[in-house]
């Protein structure tokens, strides 16, 4: 499968990672490495524990790769999240769905990697 | 674009990859994956990076926070810091940029732009860096002349005064640092930058009315008489009068700053204080922050009438009143610039660091006071002078600036030399080079080039024309560098002592050994005072009779670094050796036991090394007729003597020591260090075999590191277990092995080499047993240095690996051939 089927897939944009990264195999090594990301792991943990800073961190994290890899629908899911947690003491009750949102996002961005393979 | 460290800081290891790997052709990339990582990493490397990718969202340390510690410790401007962040909020910018980052890209970023905006800041950069040069070295060549003045006068005020300090660069540069801090602090006095150079120059002058007050008042160790008090109370009024008759000028602020501060600097805030009983601000500002300066300056300075007291000691009588009542806003700042105060003391007295001037220049950039800068400089130039002058004995100085090339000479010189004060371009004036000599300025040069830029001591013996006569003098230097050039000089500023006559005397003594009787009878001993005492006549008994008990004695003059031994041969030209030269050196040992003997009266002791032997030194302070020495007394340490109370020997523990670092840690074989260090240069008769483990890396991508290893140490035991216990066996490089046969017939060589191979490839990997370990070894056997001889086994081996698990024995035909 190529890039841009992933891309499209995944819910990204090719083109624009395609245009300020200039190397498809660079793309493809750093997305490989997005299934050891334990950022939205942390996010879950930290939002299970009630640690509105570490949550914050998580997705903001997560929300940094995202945009460095134009995975678009999945820094879209965690800059709504980024925002809503952003100077919390403690975790709002809207984070739960919208945190449900980014781990589909990047559940579905892992899912299209596995085809990346086929 | 030279290749530089360049830092990125993320906590996302994709983030950092992608960074590292559009940066990796131009940079070499350090990664740390947050913020405590960062400022460990400037630490470690500091002025290696030339830029910090910083991210904001980190665990442990935030970037704000790191931004926040490299101002603390000064680093900010030093390392240009380049934001990346997936913040957009202006606020967040906003605050970078306040921290001192010097640009902010927000992801998602495109290559090209990171790559072209690192570039522009390190470019912007480097330009300002140049431009501070620039302008340090600007001012520094037009203060020169002004900043001369300065010190002529203080230092003639001060030796009337008595006081030999440097109480009037003190007080006025603790002004300046007074007024600034109360700037900060209060907009009730309208001062500019122009008005605190001014007020910093005049408050030097404070005590200028001092010049019509009789010395033997000013001089005078005791308590003053109320009549003597009112004479000195006058050297306020006096200043001022002076001043105010000073031709022209009468316009320039400094002039006017001078007659304030002249006449006020002893009034007080409660009204207390003279000539007038000025209350509270009716005084001017200028003269009242005089005043504290000047009764800081006093306190922690020695004087006739009382010794000098710590800077704790100081703040804390000014602020219990005991030098009179004060501003209470003046004494706020000179709380706040106390930990200030403290620095730059000890850095005067740790000797004037060379960054020093330009971190000032620095600091008064940043806060846009360039002509404050001026005076700053000049004061600490002033201060840093004064001290090393002061602090040597009176007589012969000098000062030499290079650009313009011109020397200064004190009264001690141009009297017994003849010579003028100021001489420019002396290097060109005839009567110049008669005194001083080619060999002697060859002699100085060449000491100063010895010197690293972050040194400014140096110590030459020469010999100079004085009052007609040639004399050996001791030169002690110090050394000024360049601003703007690194290495080079930029002014010395030395003592001259003549040691003509230590260097006579100690030919006196050496005469006096040779033709001295054996007689030991009837030396006095160590007195209470633990000093010897005993006469000229008597130095040849001592060394003979110290002599029988220590293996070497000699007399050291530690001033000129001459010494006299027992042995006297006629060969002994004591003049041309120095004291040091026994212990293979070319300068004064960094720990002379000798001259610490002398100064502290106290015998002293310390272990020197000369190739493999060991040597305890004692030093005993001497007196002959009124001047001292010290008798040196060496004794070599046998192992034996070395005994710990363990029962092992401190020398075995000590070449066990020397085995570890000849060791390489992983396969327990020598290591390279060795062979550079015992073998390379060994010429013989010699069986080598160079051994190249088959297929290492192999090994290592598929099995990792660990695995490689094991198999490294496997093969090196296995080898070293099939090895005479004479022969040597060193890793040489990171999988090939070196060993030495010794006394290994030449029929054998081959034969004992396949047995290696074959040994080696019967070794089986307990977790691999699939794994298959062979190695191939070149072999040589012939004369030559150790380095020639592996070259050709190296040869041997290049072709045995074609084969892999073979052994080849160096031929000259099979390899004249190739």
């Amino acid at each position: 499968m190529k890039l841009n089927e992933f891309y499209a897939a995944a819910g990204g944009d090719f083109q624009d990672a395609h245009d300020r990264l200039r190397s498809d195999a660079l793309i493809e090594r750093i997305l490989r490495m997005l299934p050891r990301d334990n950022s939205c792991e942390l996010l879950f943990t930290a939002l299970r524990e009630g640690d509105a800073a570490t949550a914050f961190r998580a997705v903001h994290t997560l929300k940094g790769t995202a945009l460095n890899l134009s995975l678009s629908s999945l820094a879209a899911a965690c800059n709504t999240l980024t925002e809503l947690l952003r100077g919390k003491d403690a975790i709002p009750a809207e984070a739960e769905p919208l945190a449900l949102a980014v781990r589909r996002e990047y559940e579905r961005a892992i899912d299209a990697l596995k085809l990346l393979d086929e | 674009m030279e290749r530089k460290k360049l830092l990125i800081a993320d906590d996302s290891e994709m983030n950092r990859a992608i960074l590292a790997n559009m940066l990796a052709q131009d940079f070499e990339i350090v990664e740390a994956t947050n913020g405590l990582e960062v400022i460990k990493a400037l630490q470690t490397y500091q002025n290696d990076f030339s830029a910090l990718l910083l991210d904001i969202v980190m665990p442990e340390m935030d970037g704000f926070q790191v931004l926040a510690e490299m101002n603390r410790r000064g680093w900010i401007d030093s390392v240009p810091v380049i934001m990346i962040s997936a913040e957009t909020a202006n606020s967040c910018i906003d605050q970078a940029f306040d921290l001192g980052a010097s640009d902010f890209i927000s992801r998602p970023f495109a290559t090209g732009v990171v790559r072209r905006r690192i570039i522009n800041t390190l470019l912007l950069h480097a330009k300002k860096q140049q431009l501070l040069d620039t302008v340090t070295n600007r001012y520094l060549h037009e203060e020169k002349s002004n900043e001369a003045v300065i010190a002529i006068l203080d230092y003639s005020l001060e030796l009337r005064c008595g006081e030999g300090g440097t109480h009037m660069t003190g007080v006025g540069h603790l002004t300046r640092l007074l007024l600034r801090a109360l700037l900060k602090k209060t907009g009730r006095y309208e001062l500019d930058p122009n008005d605190l150079e001014a007020i910093g120059m005049a408050a030097g002058l404070h005590d200028i009315g001092k010049v019509q007050i009789p010395e033997a008042i000013l001089k005078k160790p005791g308590k003053l008489t109320a009549e003597e008090f009112e004479i000195v109370k006058k050297h306020t009024t006096l200043g001022a009068q002076l001043i105010e008759q000073l031709p022209g000028f009468q316009n320039e602020k400094v002039v006017k700053y001078a007659i304030e501060i002249c006449r006020r600097h002893h009034e007080r805030w409660n009204g207390e204080g003279y000539p007038d009983g000025l209350i509270g601000d009716e005084c001017p500002i200028a003269a009242q922050a005089a005043a504290v300066a000047d009764a800081y300056d006093a306190l922690v300075s020695r004087r006739s009438y009382k010794d000098a007291f710590s800077h704790e000691r100081a703040l804390q009588m000014i602020h219990n009143g005991e030098c009179g009542s004060f501003n209470p806003l003046l004494l706020e700042c000179l709380d706040e610039i106390s930990e200030t105060i403290v620095r730059e003391n000890a850095a005067k007295s740790a000797g004037q660091n060379p960054n020093a001037k330009r971190r000032i220049v620095e600091d008064l950039y940043r806060e846009r006071d360039l002509t404050a800068a001026r005076m700053t400089q000049q004061l600490e130039e002033a201060v840093s002078r004064q001290n090393f002058f002061t602090g040597m004995s009176e007589e012969m100085w000098f000062e030499y600036t290079v650009q313009p090339s011109s020397l200064q000479l004190s009264r001690g010189i141009t009297e017994q030399t003849g010579l003028p004060e100021v001489l420019v371009d002396p290097m060109q004036s005839a009567d110049f080079l008669a005194i001083i000599g080619e060999e002697t300025s060859a002699a100085i040069r060449a000491e100063i080039k010895k010197l690293n830029t972050d040194e400014s001591y140096a110590e030459v013996t020469v010999n100079l024309l004085l009052d007609g006569h040639l004399r050996r003098c001791r030169l002690a230097m110090y050394v000024a560098w360049s601003v703007a050039e690194r290495g080079r000089c930029s002014s010395l500023f030395g003592k001259i002592t003549n040691v003509d006559e230590n260097y006579k005397r100690m030919a006196e003594y050496s005469a006096l050994m040779q033709d001295g009787s054996d007689d030991t009878a009837l030396l006095p001993g160590i007195g209470a005072d633990r000093i010897l005492h005993i006469t000229k006549e008597q130095v040849s008994g001592v060394l003979q009779s110290y002599g029988r008990i220590y293996d070497s004695v000699r007399l050291v003059d530690p001033d000129i670094c001459t010494q006299v031994f027992t042995e006297v041969t006629s060969h002994a030209d004591f003049t041309g050796k120095h004291c040091y030269a026994v212990w293979e050196k070319t300068q004064r040992c960094r720990s002379c036991i000798s001259q610490a003997a002398v100064n502290t009266h106290h015998p002293q002791s310390k272990i020197e090394m000369v190739g493999n032997d060991l040597f305890c030194v004692l030093a005993l302070c001497v007196e002959i007729e009124g001047i001292y020495y010290a008798l040196e007394c060496v004794n070599r340490i046998q192992a034996g003597d070395m005994q710990s109370d363990d029962g092992g020997s401190l020398l075995n523990q000590l070449l066990m020591r020397n085995r570890q670092v000849y060791t390489d840690s992983l396969t327990k074989a020598f290591n390279r260090r060795y062979y550079d260090d015992r073998l390379r240069r060994l010429t013989g008769e010699y069986a080598l075999a160079m051994i190249d483990i088959d297929n290492l890396k192999q090994i290592n991508d598929c099995y990792g590191h660990q695995t490689g290893d094991a198999v490294l140490y496997q093969a090196t035991q296995t080898i070293r277990a099939n090895l005479r216990s004479t022969d040597e066996l060193i890793r040489y490089g990171g999988d090939e092995f070196l060993v030495l046969f010794h006394d290994l017939p030449r029929e054998i060589l081959q034969r004992k080499l396949e047995n290696l191979c074959n040994v080696v490839h019967c070794l089986r990997s307990d977790n691999y047993p699939e794994l298959r370990i062979s190695i191939s070894i070149g072999g040589v056997y012939g004369t030559g240095t150790i380095e020639e001889l592996a070259a050709k086994a190296d040869r041997a081996m290049y072709r045995a690996k074609s084969l892999k698990n073979t052994a080849a024995v160096y031929t000259e035909e099979a390899h004249e051939a190739e």
